[in-house]
């Protein structure tokens, strides 16, 4: 079956192609069926997609996880069928990045048929964006997710009635369960080319003598609308002939929907502006819209008053006033503790195994003829380098298991309320804080993630600070330094490694928001309007995590972490062992000092000297850090020969080598700080340059990282030197 | 009674019938009177079912006015920049659905 690959940014498009008249996608046997996955955020989208391409996407209940499209392949019935899963949107107006491409992608000659997942448990409020996707004209099949929930809840839904009623095929399935998939495929394939809806059967408005449209819509207005709709879609449809659906083009005009209304301008026969169009409309298409939709749950929602007491008893605790941030922290320090406890635990094994490779490594190298430099190359180079980088694997491995569960516990996107005060001192609503979470597993999907924010104002800021959060990529600088130097406090040094970096970009934002008030102050404009707390986020119910759920994140990420130590980290391994090894001279037969990398690392020590990393052998590293944060951990082991640095006696010779240069614990503070707060690596440059469109911003948030990393591993050295640490 | 006093009084009462949501009590149902919102905040909140009329449960209510309610069987947070331009009426019925 099936296939997957990321789309990557959303379909060139056509901001809105046309629905043209031509052609009939189901007739084009010749190319796979194209079926769109759409719906609300948290609904099942993305379970849904993976269940029939048997892709690995990360799936979250909470914004911005799927912030692209993303294809994947499967069959049914001998046809080729190919799935595209978007991000999540509430309606067909747009208020985010991410709901834009959900919107282009439907609105394009793209899609064949549009699998609408419902989430039957919250009926009332997925089918607004049901209504929406019928009035498109195009083929929908309704999903009936969570059917699960509902029988767990004692609800019940009548899927004999809602299909006559929205005048669509709807299939009841359970994404996580995997059941229904076969149905649903078929209904796509029976469904697909049938745009008209099936026979429609309730009593909607059928006293004001609309009973000719009942026939063919859904969701028919009020008298008074559907007659500015007709007149619309009228002078549409002698605009623009090939143009299909006037009648759903019509009522995006009548809603002042800015995109439309530029693309298709319409206007009085006598070329003058419509008067019917002088004002918006959509308050009153919205409310007539949720009169039908509760018309449509009355009838088809039964015992509506079931809910889910557990997770109200599990927020009124960790959603407390008093209790919510601590609760919030205290679960941040569990997860951490567990991560350098139970990691460590079998690190030690990993450790074991890495010395007996690298032992046997260079005993068959020897055996077998090679040379010096060879087997230096080998063993003190790739195996060093990319081994002690995947020694740190079991406590990435907790890491990733611990967030995996606390996400798909539904406790995740709670914290975009608990830190909604603080958050609102700064300027920001509390969802501005998830992006800066989600940089707790790595920095690139966080700053992806920003796009879930509404301001562009907004996402610049939070896109400067999210580096600041602890990746997964700093998690081996801080077991390594701080188990070298600070002992029984080492998990500790290492916990306050990430709260130094929550506080650092809190104390960032603060900054900004202080300039820009001031700025307003002083200039009389608002430069961030609408600055006010403007927070809205959906909490999803709470739940026992989903096994293959939490095992699709933590495997993405398991993966994802070897095959940097694959890549990045092998090319700078064995790049890192040229610049130690060839110098003007040649080979260096092991005198690293004279070689290139002894000299790159002595340029920059003058200026790392005051922060206490003043050692080109450090500095080294942290040039060669840029590339991944790994890097740091592989060019130390390389540059001070240590097979398995994070092994205990790894740690004492590689801690005796870094004293006898006088490199010390409060050294080795600054160090993890500046690890923390310089540049993460060059795939977060990238991201930061694609998503804020801006060479100079991203130069800028660059400059400004490296700066506030320099001054706080400076402040840092200099008062633990001075406490005589 | 005074006639000013009685004043205070109604304007009291009028206050807890009629007020915004960031004042909403915990536990409180609250019937939707109409949004004083920017536009496009008043849209959004109205394409997820916060039109007037309809009923949304205070499930918690920081003291900053960020709340999280229960509307249409859904659960929101909402931040206070939302919550002080809903206009709400008190109403006794428990339940969440309009």
């Amino acid at each position: 079956m099936s296939s997957c690959h990321d789309c990557g940014p959303a379909p060139t498009p056509s901001p809105l192609t046309p629905l043209t008249r031509t052609g009939h996608p189901a007739e084009h046997h010749d190319r796979p069926l194209r079926v769109g996955f759409v719906g609300n955020p948290n609904c099942g989208k993305t379970t849904l997609f993976n269940a029939y391409t048997g892709a690995n996407l990360k799936v979250a209940n909470w914004p911005g996880v799927t912030v692209e499209r993303k294809v994947g392949h499967t069959t049914f019935s001998g046809r080729d069928i190919e799935l595209v899963d978007l991000p999540g949107t509430y309606s067909l107006t747009c208020y985010t990045m991410e709901e834009q491409v959900t919107r282009d992608y439907v609105l394009s000659d793209d899609v064949d048929v549009i699998i609408d997942v419902v989430d039957a448990s919250s009926l009332e409020h997925n089918l607004y964006l049901t209504i929406q996707l019928l009035e498109l004209g195009k083929p929908v099949v309704v999903a009936l997710n969570m059917m699960d929930v509902v029988r767990r809840r004692g609800m019940e839904v009548d899927t004999h009635r809602l299909p006559e009623m929205l005048g669509c095929p709807v299939v009841p399935v359970s994404a996580r369960r995997r059941e229904g998939l076969g149905p649903l495929m078929h209904a796509v394939m029976h469904h697909a080319g049938h745009a008209r809806p099936d026979q429609i059967v309730h009593s909607h408005h059928a006293e004001r003598g609309l009973s000719a449209k009942h026939r063919r819509y859904a969701m028919v207005y009020s008298e008074g609308l559907e007659e500015k709709i007709d007149e619309v879609a009228g002078l549409f449809a002698g605009g623009y002939p090939n143009v299909a659906n006037p009648r759903y083009h019509a009522i995006k005009l009548l809603e002042a929907d800015d995109a439309i209304s530029r693309r298709y301008p319409v206007a009085a026969d006598d070329g003058r502006p419509l008067p019917v169009l002088e004002r918006s409309y959509e308050d009153e298409f919205i409310r007539e819209r949720y009169d039908f939709i509760s018309e449509v749950v009355n009838e088809v929602v039964f015992n509506r008053d079931a809910r889910a007491a557990a997770t109200d008893a599990a927020d009124r605790l960790l959603t407390d006033k008093v209790w919510s941030i601590p609760i919030f922290l205290g679960i941040m320090a569990v997860v951490f503790a567990l991560t350098f406890t139970v990691g460590d635990l079998v690190k030690s094994l990993f450790d074991m195994g890495l010395e007996a490779f690298s032992d046997w490594a260079s005993a068959s190298l020897v055996a077998i003829g090679a040379s010096d430099a060879t087997v230096s190359l080998v063993v003190d180079g790739v195996i060093t380098g990319c081994g002690t980088v995947i020694t740190f694997l079991p406590n990435i491995f907790i890491l990733f298991l611990a967030l995996a569960f606390l996400e798909d516990s539904g406790y995740m996107s709670r914290v975009a309320y608990v830190m909604d005060g603080v958050m609102g001192r700064l300027g920001l609503s509390g969802r501005a804080f998830i992006p800066m979470i989600l940089g707790f597993g790595c920095s690139v999907p966080a700053i992806m993630a920003s796009r879930a924010l509404e301001s562009p104002s907004d996402r610049r800021r939070v896109m400067l600070v999210t580096p600041f959060m602890s990746c997964s990529a700093r998690l081996p600088i801080y077991i390594l330094f701080s188990g070298m130097f600070f002992g029984r406090m080492a998990s500790l040094v290492a916990y306050s490694m990430y709260v130094i970096g929550i506080v650092v970009a809190l104390l960032v934002l603060l900054v900004l928001r202080r300039v820009d008030v001031a700025s307003e102050r002083a200039t009389g404009v608002c430069a961030t309007p609408g600055q006010e707390d403007l927070l809205l986020i959906e909490l999803p119910e709470y739940k026992m995590p989903d096994l293959r759920t939490v095992w699709i994140y933590v495997w993405e990420k398991v993966k994802d972490y070897l095959s940097r130590a694959g890549t990045v980290i092998f090319v700078a391994s064995v790049v890192m062992w040229f610049v130690l090894n060839f110098g003007p001279a040649g080979y260096a037969q092991g005198d690293m000092a004279g070689s290139f990398g002894a000299m790159l690392g002595h340029w920059a020590v003058p200026v790392l000297a005051p922060a206490g990393l003043g050692y080109w052998q450090v500095a080294l590293a942290l040039i060669a850090g840029v590339s991944a944060k790994e890097v740091v951990v592989s060019s130390i082991s390389v540059l001070f020969g240590v097979g398995a640095a994070s092994s205990a006696e790894g740690m004492t010779q590689l801690a005796a080598s870094l004293s006898s240069i006088g490199f010390g614990p409060a050294n080795a503070l600054a160090l993890m700080v500046f690890c923390l707060l310089y540049v993460p690596c060059m795939a977060t440059i990238a991201t930061i340059r694609r998503e804020s469109g801006s060479r100079r911003y991203t130069a800028f948030a660059v400059c400004f990282q490296l700066v506030v990393a320099w001054a706080l591993a400076l402040v840092t050295f200099q008062a633990f030197h001075a406490m005589g640490l | 009674m005074p006639r000013a006093a009685r004043e205070d009084v109604a304007e009291i009462q009028a206050e807890t019938l009629t007020s915004t949501l960031d004042r909403g009590v915990m536990g409180s149902c609250y019937e939707v009177e109409y949004l004083d919102l920017p536009l496009a905040t008043a849209h959004r909140l109205e394409t997820l079912g916060m039109t007037p009329g309809t009923i949304v449960e205070v499930l918690n209510n920081k003291s900053a006015g960020t709340v999280i309610v229960r509307l249409r069987e859904t659960r929101y947070a909402l931040g206070r920049g939302i919550t002080s331009g809903i206009h709400v009426r008190s109403v006794a019925r428990a339940g969440g659905a309009s």
